[in-house]
């Protein structure tokens, strides 16, 4: 490894970040490299003042200061707007999803058609039937995985 | 161990408005966050009206935060930043002299002021850090975490955490190169 | 034996106990810790049976992000009623009881849901192919809790179990990309109540006779669909044969073929659908087989095809090529076909 290169990895092989070729290599050439040894050596001594912090604790409670300066949150504007348009921008990915997926299959071939479309109410039901039979089921999300879906079987008044 | 699920449901809730959330991570946050505030500006009064004003900063960007469970690093890296402009405005000739003592110059034992000087150097380096270098910077080596343990409270690849880390060291090399450069 | 063929001989035994300790050392399973295990099935049963009042803050990933709400949980002894405080199904209520499940919208509409057989607790699955650890202790509510986790290749589960009464006051589930799949977490708590009453299942929600409720044998299923049962012969890691399924719809009848590996479900789903006729890949797919179709399903997906007259779904939460492998390796089950 010439020089230039080496230098670039100093840093990674001082982590231990480098896989055991590379590391290998550049051991080796550090060896017989005075420049890149005092290259790592001065990695090493940054490193070295990088010295680590002091535990302290605040002299006096800051929660309240903080609190008086909160100014009370709702979901910011984005939020809201992202609720709004949710639909459209599921449609919107769903369209996306199609188009590269059809863009997708243009150029690999057709092994796997990927479809955009969510799987249909009456298994994805099967599916959050059978998770909620397993052990340690979360039933709150469970449940409202279950009453989000539409066209339910059996949804008569 | 693993809070992380915590975690998320604190963040989550913060963000829906709840300030009991937010209270509970203001109490486990407070102390780290305090703690590098004052090793960058010296001044424990100071220290702690930064730290206020990083929790505010928090509450009202919490929305932007993209990833809940990053909460730990966005917030340390919101802490160097406020950190940052903090000595910007300052308008001090040397700004990072907060932390030297009110001694006069003559009366400052030569070592020391030159201990010093490096403390000041490898602070303004840190500091002046571009924000993701910086961010793992100050987690593993100012508050001593491991690389993994890095990775996971960023919820980042251990390898994006350690070319990082690499890219930081570097960049600290060069602006202390009269500290680290050996002599002759 | 002539001495030329020793050596090859003792080379090729050489090779093969070679292979077999790398291939038992490859198929391994990760140890679990059995305190860890033990704590687990505390949950498990804790969560069932342990009377209990409180309001959780529940996340679940969704294909359009994640799903932030609030509900008001009443459970124990086997029962469970959970109605929405917050999000889009606010004021629906959703009960559990006796491996049975139906909801209540706001508008008063119900929802059948249908049997839920609860699993008991599978120790070997779980040992299998989840590395169970104690994690460590703290406190929730103020209630000293200890952390466990459960990571596998497939995913993580995160419980922090209170220590009185074993109850999952945290319960975090998250898929191989270590994103959350599902999260719920107790913000409320009161353990001095009694379980909630026996509920008398709405008309509407009652689910009939309790088909597939229990598993059947191939050859009974293969009998009752009416049609050749494939079964995969691939399978992801981990999984194993829970049971064959019969699942009635209004005019059609399907067979399920449950896999799990002790969090997750993997279900073959098998239906003759002549009306799904080839999609336009047909004729180029091998085997006379359809083109794959992999499709996004609200935890994981869905690889679908059709074979012959019979349309085999897969449903997971796994990566949708893992899927497709599996749907891709169906074959017929039994010899005699019907």
């Amino acid at each position: 490894m010439r020089c230039k290169q080496v230098t670039e990895k100093l840093a990674e092989y001082q982590l231990g970040a480098l896989d055991e070729a590379e590391a290998a290599a550049v051991a080796e050439h550090v060896a017989q490299c005075a420049r890149c040894r005092a290259e790592l050596a001065a990695l090493e001594r940054t490193a070295e003042l990088l010295e680590p912090l002091e535990p302290a604790s605040p002299p006096r409670d800051l929660w309240a200061g903080v609190k008086r300066r909160m100014r009370p949150r709702r979901a910011t504007a984005w939020d809201a707007l992202a609720m709004r348009w949710r639909p459209a921008l599921a449609v919107g990915v769903a369209l996306l999803v199609l188009a590269s997926g059809l863009a997708w299959l243009a150029l690999r071939g057709p092994a796997v058609q990927p479809s955009s479309e969510l799987l249909a109410s009456e298994y994805q039901e099967q599916q959050i039937m059978a998770q909620w039979g397993q052990p340690l089921a979360d039933d709150a999300a469970l449940g409202i995985m279950f009453v989000s879906l539409e066209n339910g079987e059996g949804g008569r008044r | 161990m693993n809070n992380t699920g915590a975690l998320a449901h604190a963040v989550h809730a913060a963000r829906r408005g709840d300030e009991r959330a937010f209270e509970g991570l203001f109490r486990a946050y407070q102390g780290a966050i305090y703690a590098l505030v004052l090793h960058f500006v010296g001044d424990p009064e100071l220290a702690a009206d930064l730290t206020q004003d990083v929790f505010v900063r928090a509450w009202e960007k919490l929305g932007r935060l993209r990833e809940p469970e990053a909460f730990g690093g966005w917030l340390r890296a919101l802490a160097t930043n406020i950190v940052r402009d903090h000595f910007r405005t300052a308008r001090q000739t040397d700004p990072l002299d907060e932390s030297a003592p009110i001694v006069a110059e003559t009366e400052e034992p030569p070592e020391q002021a030159a201990t010093h000087e490096r403390e000041r150097a490898v602070r303004a380096a840190v500091l002046e850090l571009p924000e993701h270098q910086r961010t793992v910077v100050v987690m593993h080596h100012l508050e001593g975490k491991r690389v993994d343990d890095v990775a996971a409270e960023l919820g980042l690849p251990k390898g994006t955490v350690v070319s990082r880390l690499a890219r930081g060291r570097e960049a600290m090399r060069r602006k202390l190169a009269r500290f680290v450069d050996e002599e002759g | 034996m002539s001495g030329r063929w020793k050596l090859p001989l003792a080379v090729a035994v050489a090779v093969l106990v070679i292979a077999a300790i790398a291939i038992g050392i490859r198929l391994r399973p990760p140890r679990s810790e059995p305190q860890a295990l033990a704590l687990m099935a505390r949950a498990a049963g804790a969560l069932d049976e342990v009377p209990v009042r409180g309001v959780v803050e529940t996340i679940v990933e969704t294909p359009t992000g994640p799903l932030e709400i609030r509900a008001e949980v009443h459970r124990g002894r086997g029962r469970a009623h959970i109605k929405y405080l917050s999000g889009p199904r606010a004021g629906a209520e959703v009960f559990k009881q006796a491996g049975q499940v139906w909801a209540k919208a706001p508008d008063g509409r119900v929802r059948r849901g249908g049997p839920c057989r609860d699993i008991a607790w599978q120790d070997t699955l779980i040992e299998r192919n989840y590395r169970a650890r104690l994690g460590a202790r703290g406190t929730m509510l103020g209630r000293p809790v200890t952390y466990v986790t459960s990571e596998g290749p497939a995913g993580l589960l995160n419980l922090a179990v209170d220590e009185a009464t074993g109850f999952p006051l945290l319960m975090t589930r998250r898929g191989p990309a270590r994103g959350m799949a599902m999260s719920t977490l107790y913000s409320e708590v009161d353990f001095s109540v009694s379980a909630p009453p026996e509920m008398e299942p709405p008309a509407e929600a009652a689910v009939g006779p309790l088909q597939g409720e229990q598993a059947l044998t191939p050859e009974e299923l293969q009998r009752r669909v009416g049609f050749r049962l494939l079964a995969p012969t691939y399978l992801p890691r981990g999984f194993q044969l829970q049971g064959y399924y019969l699942r009635e719809r209004r005019h059609r009848k399907l067979a399920e073929i449950r896999y799990a590996d002790g969090l997750r479900v993997l279900l073959v789903v098998e239906t003759r659908m002549p009306g799904r006729g080839p999609g336009p890949m047909a004729g180029r797919g091998r085997r006379h087989r359809g083109p794959m179709e992999v499709m996004r399903a609200w935890q994981g997906h869905a690889a679908r095809r059709l074979v012959g007259d019979t349309t085999v779904i897969v449903i997971g939460s796994l990566p949708s090529k893992e899927l497709a492998r599996v749907a891709d390796s169906v074959r017929p089950l039994l010899r005699s076909s019907l």
